[in-house]
């Protein structure tokens, strides 16, 4: 008897547990709603689009629209280059940041100050202040309308220096003091100690450099003009025609864009939640 | 202040000074360790003894000096290269490797990289059953115990064949129980390896019964060197005194009236002043040991004090007494659990002559030194 009083002290009444039901079903409708307009939307004809009523579940189901994506327009080369250039800038800037981070956080050398200190500074600058300069740079180097101008570019952001530099300044010094003592240099330190564990912190650094250059819109708009080259965000711009607006096609370029995407963050959506309550609770 | 043996000592350290910004951590401190020894260094937090084996580690560098390693100057000679071996406080276990990784990292990295797999892998078998892991060596740091945590570090130590190892309070981090047990494991390995050891610690039990030789330090420099039995029977200066030994020594502040002392409240003592330097009017200060102060009326060749008692601490085996001398100057004794005192008695006690000890001033000690205690 007592137990079961106890038990139900702690648990949230009947009428406090179906405001709590109401109010999260409330939200998901909401936040869902959108996303189910935009299904239903790239799955009717462009002219069945503005009947009244307006009909969520397409009757018939036309799949015309993402045919068109891949047979009139460049799409395939459009999510190719995207995916393509994201990994490859993710990979490198792993490499550099990490490298950079770990030097930041666990090695002495003069003007280490400095450098974090215009690090910094570098990171409040925005890139429309650095667009002009950055196109002149590019069109000097001869790199306008390829895809390494939307390479090369992005691996200057320090932004994810300073990220990695907190999961590595948390690990214990003595374990690099251990490392070198043991004959390690310090590249095999970072391969072989530092890596491994600060891996959660890698992956969603990782996910969110992914999902930074897949999303870009405004450099890659400016560097590179033939549409083979381009990347989707731009490439979907440009289905809207200066007159029509063809939603249906829009709408199934937005949901195959945003597939890569959002498998990546289910995939690694444990690293997310590993690293945010990571430090909150004491070992 | 150093002591040195016959032959080239294992390590030395030579008017080494280091300070971090505006404070001193060492100041000009030299020491040696010989070979085989098991040197403690031992002292309050903050006296610069985690810092003596930063130093010869080579995780830092010192300011001035030398350190001497097999009579070879390592002051700007890699740590890799130093061929020294250190036990962290927190032993420092990569977490994400097993036992036997962590014990072969040594002999897998860039300086160690001349064995091959079999010797490697002899080597860590060797090793883990010296310290009695050889069934773990499958395991994560996190799935072992505090005192096996603790061996894999020593495991890694040793593996390496250092000249000396370097162990910077390595049972702090366990209970008491199984720091007893560790103490004994560590004296033991000792023995078996033979190793120079450099062993930090601010407990002066396990300094007491581990080490040949004791340094005991303060504020960065070093206040003693000997072995246990003369850092405690015969103390350099008050600090020493007051620190090594449990509980702490008594000290009364007082005077010399011919071959008396007189403390700042009246209390008399006797005094073998053959024993010590004094002159007649000296501000001296008297130290008496609470395990050298027996119940009982005085006999021959030892020294009365009597008083009422304030305080009674109940420890178990002993029962540590306060006795009012006066009503500012209090004494702590050892009494025995079979003849029980309350507070109020009053009581007889007594010290032998030879048990006390005096300070002048400045803290140094006026034991003459050609008189044994």
């Amino acid at each position: 008897m007592r137990a079961a009083r106890q038990r139900l002290a702690l648990e949230p009444s009947p009428a406090a547990r179906m405001l709590a039901t109401l109010v999260l079903a409330i939200t998901v409708v909401i936040s869902l709603a959108p996303f189910f307009y935009v299904v239903s939307t790239s799955l009717k004809e462009t002219k069945s689009l503005f009947s009244y009523p307006p009909r969520w579940i397409p009757d018939p189901v036309y799949l015309g629209n993402y045919l068109a994506l891949f047979e009139k327009h460049p799409f395939g080369w459009w999510l190719g280059n995207t995916l393509a250039i994201s990994a490859i800038v993710t990979g490198l800037k792993l490499v550099i940041d990490g490298m950079a981070a770990y030097a930041l956080a666990k090695l002495d050398f003069s003007g280490k100050h400095a450098i974090v200190t215009a690090l910094l500074i570098s990171v409040a600058v925005p890139l429309a202040a650095l667009l002009i300069p950055l196109f002149l740079i590019t069109r000097s180097m001869g790199l306008i309308d390829t895809r390494l101008a939307l390479i090369l570019p992005p691996l200057a952001n320090p932004l994810g220096v300073f990220m990695i530099r907190a999961f590595i300044a948390a690990l214990p010094d003595e374990l690099i003091h251990s490392a070198r003592m043991d004959g390690a240099g310090e590249f095999e330190i970072l391969r072989r100690v530092v890596v491994p564990l600060i891996r959660p912190g890698l992956v969603v650094h990782a996910t969110f450099i992914f999902a930074t250059q897949y999303t870009t819109f405004l450099w890659p708009l400016v560097a590179v003009h033939d549409l083979k080259k381009q990347v989707i965000t731009v490439g979907i711009s440009s289905l809207r025609a200066i007159f029509t607006v063809d939603w249906g096609l829009i709408s199934a370029a937005s949901l195959v864009a945003a597939a890569p995407l959002t498998i990546i963050f289910i995939l690694f959506q444990q690293a997310f939640f590993q690293q945010s309550l990571a430090g909150a609770l004491k070992e | 202040m150093d002591a040195r043996p016959d032959k080239t000592p294992c390590l030395k350290l030579a008017n080494v000074s280091k300070s971090y910004g505006d404070a001193t951590a060492l100041n000009r401190v030299s020491m040696t360790a010989g070979e085989g020894e098991f040197v403690c260094l031992l002292g309050p937090s903050g006296c610069g003894k985690s810092t003596i084996l930063r130093l010869v580690a080579g995780i830092e560098s010192c300011d001035e000096g030398e350190i001497l390693i097999e009579g070879r100057v390592a002051n700007y000679v890699r740590p890799s290269e130093r061929n020294v071996a250190m036990v962290f406080q927190s032993y420092a276990l990569y977490p994400h490797m097993t036992v036997r990784d962590n014990i072969a990292f040594p002999l897998t990295t860039r300086h160690g990289r001349h064995f091959d797999r079999a010797t490697a892998a002899n080597r860590v078998a060797e090793v883990a059953q010296l310290v009695d892991l050889s069934d773990k060596l499958d395991r994560l740091p996190s799935q072992l115990s505090g005192g096996q945590r603790q061996r894999v570090a020593l495991a890694r130590s040793i593996v390496r064949h250092p000249v000396a190892f370097l162990m910077d309070e390595p049972l702090s981090n366990l209970d008491a129980l199984l720091r007893h047990e560790m103490r004994q494991s560590l004296i033991d390995l000792h023995r078996r390896v033979g190793r120079t050891t450099i062993y930090v610690t601010h407990d002066q039990l396990e300094a007491m019964t581990m080490a040949n030789r004791i340094v005991v330090m303060d504020h960065g420099r070093i206040q003693q060197v000997g072995t246990p039995r003369e850092v405690f029977e015969r103390p350099a200066n008050r600090f020493v005194a007051g620190f090594v030994g449990l509980p702490s020594m008594n000290m009364l502040s007082g005077h010399i009236k011919g071959a008396k002392f007189v403390s700042l409240h009246g209390a008399i003592f006797e005094l073998p002043v053959f024993a010590f330097l004094v002159q007649d009017g000296m501000n001296v200060v008297l130290g008496l040991r609470p395990t050298d102060i027996f119940f009982g009326p005085a006999r021959p060749g030892t020294v009365s004090l009597s008083g009422s008692v304030s305080r009674v601490e109940y420890g178990g085996g002993d029962v540590f007494v306060d006795l009012a001398l006066s009503e500012a100057e209090r004494l702590r004794l050892r009494a025995s659990p079979e003849k029980p005192v309350g507070v109020g008695d009053r009581i007889e006690a007594y010290i032998p002559l030879a048990a006390l000890h005096l300070f002048d001033a400045e803290g140094a000690s006026l034991r003459r030194p050609e008189v044994a205690a």
